[in-house]
């Protein structure tokens, strides 16, 4: 069952712009992840999804209910924006504390503290607070609402590499023992790819892919290719061309590269062995989720 | 509610604020050094009275003490304590980065407006009360006068009134903290609209004297219904209304214009509201000659407050409009 679902939604600041009719379902329960370069308008979709920010037009339904910027709706939903920031004249428990005043919830906020690791610094002013202390905190903030679902905006920004993986563990720990339906958002792939059911890759304002990794990967399998290295590279061409394959054969490097539209690896290794040719290397093109995002949003740059 | 969390965290936030303390000092200051300029005042006016036999100069009641505070200084104090305590209500969250995770709750973005300015105004009646207390102690002190029931009503509505006064400049500072990103440039919006609204009086003159031209020297203007033939004696003549050659209009037709156009233009700032109101309610109107009772003072003085409300709406309507269509 989709508990978010966005029809056509349009937005636009002045004459620029940013969502342009796009389509977006999310599954109850499952961690999806929402993998855009800078700049595509991931904070505005989340905006439009939480109610921060009205639709030119298109529909935003919510648990099967069209958002309207209502109350209920928003009670739902939890959030941590990319910059999270707290009140700084309150302390870490008491930032939560007002938010639960806000919310109408009366969350255990020692077991939301120790879920985030912040027994220690919990009554400090978050304004002392780290980058990833202040997240940490953000995802018990997130948690104070007991929403359906969550939406974390670039939530590892600006984290070292053990904040993003305490992060990873939060996030699943959460998906898994609190039963949550989680949207990530990230312009890089790496750092969500593990944790992630499915994603879905915009660009240009619009969802352009949606599926799981292996879904996304199949999508772009067919222009990886397989490299060969051989002996006799001239040969080799000439075998694989004079061959019945549907390939394209071109040379990389000391090898070459065979493209297919089909999965082609057990004929052409047959084609080889038939004609002599001394193979020294044979290796399948592996897509990956960076090169299927790389290749879905033409971003060769987009990547760090 | 949401406006209640919103306010009382407000207020918990103000008072424990050093910056609202250093306000709160400063306003207590003014309002006991104004007084205390009220008391010099009235122990002269006294001494006047006394040696007068109590007959020409009025005897001076303890309403004198408070006028040049309430009358004077605190048009631009209190606009200024509201101003100060409201000029970053929503740009503040902003800047901290905040507003966005305060409306990621079930919260309208009226909820927040109406919760600061509540929480503001409950300050700011706080602060009012303290000064205003601590300024009658003194002067009570001091006098060893008690003030009666009448002069208490009436210090009570001028407490009402300089609260809607400081409500007018609390909703201005709500809108611009809305219309400006930053809240330096909406302080100094506020600030200079303050200043805007003090000088009113002062500029609607220069400007009524502009539009409205009479030569004040005593030898021009033309007297046209008196012919006068050489070496005639009119020093026993009745004084003949003077009359301007542009307009035709007699020297006082144009000074009543002139009066009238000042007077009107002047209605518009809320601190010219603000004065006469109190003026009102102090009973320091010099066009009257006998003092009102306290319902006529109020009768006189309404007009003023509902417009000091109208001018309120007006602001606070304004910043619903900007916040309210806001993109984040």
């Amino acid at each position: 069952m989709s508990v978010i679902e966005l029809k056509g939604v349009e937005k636009s600041y002045g004459s620029h712009e940013v969502l342009k009719g796009l389509d977006l379902e999310v599954s109850e329960g499952e961690i999806y992840g929402l993998l855009g370069p800078n700049g595509v308008g991931k904070t505005t979709l989340f905006q439009t999804v939480i109610g921060l920010l009205k639709e030119d037009s298109g529909q935003v339904v919510i648990d099967g209910e069209e958002h309207s910027g209502g109350k209920e709706l928003r009670r739902k939903i939890g959030y941590l924006p990319s910059d999270i920031s707290f009140y700084p004249d309150m302390t870490a428990r008491e930032n939560l504390k007002y938010f639960a005043k806000l919310a109408g919830t009366e969350p255990d906020f020692d077991e939301l503290i120790e879920l985030v690791g912040l027994e220690d610094d919990a009554d400090r002013s978050p304004a002392d607070f780290s980058t990833g202390m202040k997240k940490r905190l953000g995802i018990a903030q997130s948690l104070i609402k007991d929403p359906e679902i969550i939406i974390y905006d670039e939530p590892t920004t600006g984290l070292d590499p053990e904040g993003k993986r305490k992060f990873r563990k939060h996030a699943e720990k959460i998906n898994s023992e609190k039963d949550k339906t989680i949207i990530i958002s990230s312009h890089i792939t790496t750092e969500i790819e593990p944790l992630c059911d499915r994603f879905g890759i915009m660009k240009d304002g619009v969802i352009v892919a949606s599926g799981t990794k292996a879904e996304l990967n199949e999508e772009v399998d067919s222009d990886l290719g397989i490299e060969i290295e051989a002996a006799d590279t001239e040969k080799t061409k000439q075998v694989i061309q004079e061959s019945s394959l549907d390939a394209e054969v071109e040379e990389k490097g000391k090898g070459l590269t065979v493209k297919s539209t089909g999965d082609i690896r057990s004929e052409l290794f047959n084609v080889l062995m038939e004609n002599n040719i001394s193979v020294r290397r044979f290796e399948v093109g592996e897509a990956t989720l960076e090169t299927a995002f790389m290749r879905l949003t033409d971003n060769a740059g987009g990547q760090q | 509610m949401s406006i209640w969390d919103v306010s009382r965290k407000e207020v918990a936030d103000s008072f424990n604020s050093r910056k609202f303390l250093l306000i709160l000092g400063l306003f207590t200051l003014f309002s006991l050094g104004s007084v205390y300029m009220g008391i010099n005042s009235y122990q002269q006016e006294m001494e006047g009275f006394r040696s007068d036999g109590g007959f020409s100069p009025e005897k001076p009641t303890l309403l004198d003490v408070f006028a040049p505070m309430l009358g004077l200084n605190m048009p631009l104090a209190a606009g200024l304590l509201a101003l100060l305590l409201s000029y970053d209500f929503i740009s503040r969250e902003r800047e901290e980065g905040t507003v966005e995770l305060l409306l990621s709750y079930p919260v309208y973005r009226d909820e927040v407006i109406n919760g600061k300015y509540l929480a503001g105004i409950f300050t700011l009646a706080i602060s009012l009360l303290f000064a205003l207390g601590l300024s009658s102690g003194l002067a009570v002190y001091i006098l060893g006068v008690v003030p009666g029931i009448n002069v208490l009503i009436r210090l009570s509505f001028v407490w009402l009134g300089t609260l809607v006064y400081m409500g007018f400049f609390m909703a201005l500072g709500s809108f611009l903290s809305t219309f400006f990103r930053s809240s330096w440039r909406s302080l100094i919006a506020g600030v200079l609209i303050l200043l805007f609204s003090l000088a009113t009086p002062l500029m609607a003159n220069i400007v009524a004297g502009q539009i409205y031209q009479y030569d004040s020297s005593p030898n021009t203007g033309v007297q046209r219904d008196v012919v006068r033939e050489p070496g005639a004696e009119v020093a026993d003549q009745e004084p003949r209304p003077q009359v301007e050659e542009d307009s035709g209009m007699s020297r006082e037709e144009v000074r009543a214009l002139r009066d009238r156009f000042s007077e009107r233009v002047s209605r518009l700032s809320p601190t010219t509201s603000y004065t006469n109101y109190v003026n009102e309610m102090l009973a320091q109107n010099p066009e009257q000659e006998i003092d009102p009772t306290v319902s006529e003072s109020i009768d006189n003085a309404i007009g003023y407050i509902i417009f000091l409300l109208s001018e309120t709406f007006l602001a606070f309507t304004l910043s619903y409009a900007v916040f309210m269509r806001q993109d984040l």
